[in-house]
């Protein structure tokens, strides 16, 4: 299942942000859908096959990684890498930049 | 009293997905699985609800980090073979899996092309897949399958039609050939749908 990460112009899929931003601190398969569901205010809610897609490929890039085995849970937990915060880095100004032009963008016209 | 009932669905996910919730929702709730039978025991109707998920294309080590994901989610996960078993010996190929995902080998994968995931029915949304990138890239794996499959039989025919090797009749191999073409065309059709949905929103 490879998902597309970054559409053309380098963004980050929605899914891909949030399960980013999850995985800052370790997290399972459950915590991170708990996350985006809590955080989204019920707005996102990832489907299992989905999430499981979203953190398969971003293991295979090395944005996150899985934590080494801590005994007999067989829930895998993972944690970003230094590689996924530079993605999340980028995506953050990304956004900002989009915003403050749609801002702007709207601001003049309701002037003029 | 416990129901055993057989069926054989082929490659008819839907169909599949289709009867068991039937099934669960007249109050029969699916407790296990075997190459032909489906086990039933009584529950109240309507209080279990099921997605049939196609994962031959996974490695087996994939397809069980997958299934600990989805109870890790709160799912009961059972697993049913997609086709009927063919294989030799310990070892069988998958023409459809990727990577790893292509040989198989007894115990583990084979037989375990697809996942049957319940869910207590509580009023929320079951979507398996959430965004049209993952439900690109599933119905992508499920063409796969079908391409690889119609690619096996389309090689049969050369070899018939230009060194006269096999023996199988051409009247087989074109009602194989079509018979493939049409979930081909299908899941293409779903594809393309999705894809151009995917052009607006994510």
């Amino acid at each position: 299942m490879g998902i597309r990460d970054n559409i053309r112009g380098g963004a980050l899929t929605e899914t891909t942000l949030l399960v980013l931003l999850a995985l800052y601190r370790p997290n399972h398969g459950y915590g991170v859908s708990q996350f985006v569901v809590q955080k989204t205010g019920g707005r996102v809610r990832l489907g299992a096959g989905t999430l499981y897609g979203a953190i398969d490929n971003l293991s295979r890039k090395k944005w996150i990684a899985p934590l080494k085995d801590e005994g007999c849970t067989r829930r895998k937990e993972y944690v970003i890498t230094d590689v996924g915060k530079q993605m999340v880095e980028k995506e953050l100004r990304r956004l900002n930049e989009v915003m403050r032009l749609a801002a702007r963008t709207v601001k003049e016209n309701e002037n003029g | 009293m416990g129901r055993i009932e057989f069926r054989y669905f082929m490659g008819f996910l839907d169909t599949q997905e289709k009867w068991i919730n039937e099934m669960a929702a007249n109050g029969w709730r699916l407790v296990k699985t075997s190459t032909l039978f489906y086990e039933f025991e009584p529950c109240e109707p309507g209080s279990y609800e099921y997605r049939v998920e196609f994962v031959g294309a996974l490695s087996y080590g994939k397809m069980r980090d997958y299934k600990d994901l989805l109870s890790g989610l709160g799912y009961r996960v059972l697993t049913k073979n997609l086709n009927l078993n063919m294989s030799f010996g310990k070892v069988r190929w998958r023409p459809f899996g990727r990577g790893s995902g292509q040989i198989v080998t007894s115990p583990g994968g084979y037989n375990k092309e697809i996942l049957i995931i319940e869910k207590k029915a509580d009023g929320e949304s079951f979507e398996v897949h959430s965004n049209y990138d993952d439900l690109i890239a599933y119905y992508q794996s499920i063409r796969g399958m079908y391409v690889a499959l119609l690619s096996i039989v389309v090689a049969f025919w050369a070899l018939r039609f230009f060194a006269s090797i096999g023996s199988i009749p051409y009247a087989v191999l074109a009602i194989a050939m079509v018979l493939l073409l049409i979930p081909i065309v299908l899941y293409s059709r779903r594809i393309s749908m999705y894809k151009r949905l995917g052009m607006t929103n994510e």
